[in-house]
């Protein structure tokens, strides 16, 4: 016999566990490639602030 | 001395059923050009064990393995080695950038899941136990590795008839997703235009991904480790640029080893004695099923991404979310430039093709963590 609270449990909390991993790595994703981004962004005015002070 | 036997005398009616089932994925693969890595071998490998005393599959059953390709199955197949191999060999051919540059596309992979937990009931509706259940639905995600590693561990006995399905429907991608995707959208929304290019994504970002990608779900769901740790591993050797050598290896040579056992062995391990049985129309029916309904799964949560964002994006990409990695992401593109010849949808397909199989990964780990 299927013991269907077991079945719902397990389709329940795996889909919604796919999602919310998912949604967790691309937030990650997204804040580490935010702060490159701006990394580079600040080095690179700093290297031309340096260019025209020369 | 032994009495010799011929193997004619010992044909049956399903051996000669199988070897037209053999015939057409040989056929599939030299004329129709789908899929020849794996229907040329996987017909092969059919045609080979259905022929009467070789042997090849000798002692499977009884777990005490003695034909050639019996070996193979048993002790690099069944045990989820190859599969685990072949996701080595997949990191280091695939490219991270267009997910990088748009993680959301990540959702879209996550959402192309459903049809794994549709069927997973269907299965169960069906008479299929619990763990049975679960690696029929894993079939929705249209990843051959990842289907054979699940049904390896959660049911062995059903491994043939997945990994046949799996493959299959991969290769019928281009026939069975048009049809679900057209019943979903409308003719605008499928010329809604993309700008085809995607934003620069720097080396250290594709370096610092396989990282992320195996800290962040490892530790969330620590049963897909072998599989998620396995594709990160190769792309990181793609990627870091010092390991060219491992990577060419890995996704060359070392992959076309792995698919050639891979291959015939799950041809192999469909002797028609136990293939042709309605357990196993089952699996196909329900296989099919899980493909069409994680499709329009993937193509329903674009549309609704396109309700909450300002930039809409064309709602076929979500489609490419079923793993199928790059042949759903180039069905998007061929109905995205029959919809609107501008438009050019293959890199933007290719980041939920991606996140599709991280996520079908994911969904196996979770099956592996309650039910393993």
């Amino acid at each position: 016999m299927t013991d269907w609270g077991q079945a719902m449990g397990i389709a329940g909390f795996g889909f919604l566990t796919v999602f919310v991993v998912l949604s967790i790595l691309a937030s990650v994703l997204w804040l580490v490639c935010s702060a490159i981004a701006k990394s580079v962004s600040k080095q690179s005015k700093e290297q031309q602030v340096k260019e025209k002070g020369t | 001395m032994g009495l010799f036997e011929f193997g004619v005398l010992a044909l049956s009616w399903q051996h000669l059923v199988m070897w037209l089932i053999a015939f057409a994925f040989i056929y599939l693969g030299v004329a129709k050009k789908m899929e020849p890595l794996l229907l040329i071998p996987i017909g092969f490998g059919m045609l080979l064990v259905n022929l009467p005393l070789g042997g090849l599959f000798e002692g499977y059953a009884e777990g005490q393995s003695t034909g050639l390709l019996a070996m193979f199955f048993q002790y690099v197949i069944k045990n989820g080695i190859i599969p685990c191999l072949i996701f080595l060999g997949l990191g280091a051919m695939t490219d991270f950038g267009p997910v990088i540059a748009n993680p959301k596309t990540l959702l879209l992979g996550a959402g192309a899941q459903f049809g794994v937990y549709f069927v997973f009931f269907c299965a169960l509706l069906f008479g299929f136990t619990i763990p049975e259940a679960c690696s029929i639905g894993i079939i929705g995600g249209a990843d051959g590795p990842t289907s054979i590693y699940l049904s390896g561990k959660l049911a062995p006995h059903l491994l043939g008839p997945i990994a046949v399905a799996a493959y299959s429907y991969m290769a019928l991608v281009p026939i069975i997703q048009p049809p679900v995707i057209k019943a979903l959208t409308s003719k605008e929304e499928r010329a809604i235009y993309m700008k085809p290019e995607l934003r620069p994504v720097s080396k250290l970002e594709k370096m610092l991904f396989p990282m992320i990608g195996a800290i962040v779900i490892i530790l969330l769901v620590p049963k897909s480790a072998p599989l998620i740790g396995s594709f990160m591993f190769g792309n990181l050797l793609q990627v870091s640029g010092t390991t060219d050598r491992l990577a060419k290896t890995a996704g060359g040579s070392f992959m076309d080893i792995c698919t050639i056992l891979l291959g015939i062995s799950v041809g192999a391990s469909m002797p028609g004695m136990l293939f042709l049985t309605p357990q196993t129309l089952f699996i196909f029916f329900l296989g099919v099923v899980a493909f069409a309904i994680s499709t329009a799964a993937g193509t329903l949560l674009a549309k609704l991404m396109n309700v909450f964002s300002k930039e809409k994006i064309n709602p076929m990409i979500g489609a490419a979310g079923v793993s199928a990695v790059p042949m759903a992401a180039r069905v998007v593109q061929t109905m995205g430039q029959k919809a609107n010849p501008r438009n050019f949808l293959l890199m933007h397909a290719m980041g939920p093709n991606i996140a599709g199989v991280i996520g079908t990964a994911v969904a196996a780990g979770v099956f592996l963590g309650m039910v393993g």
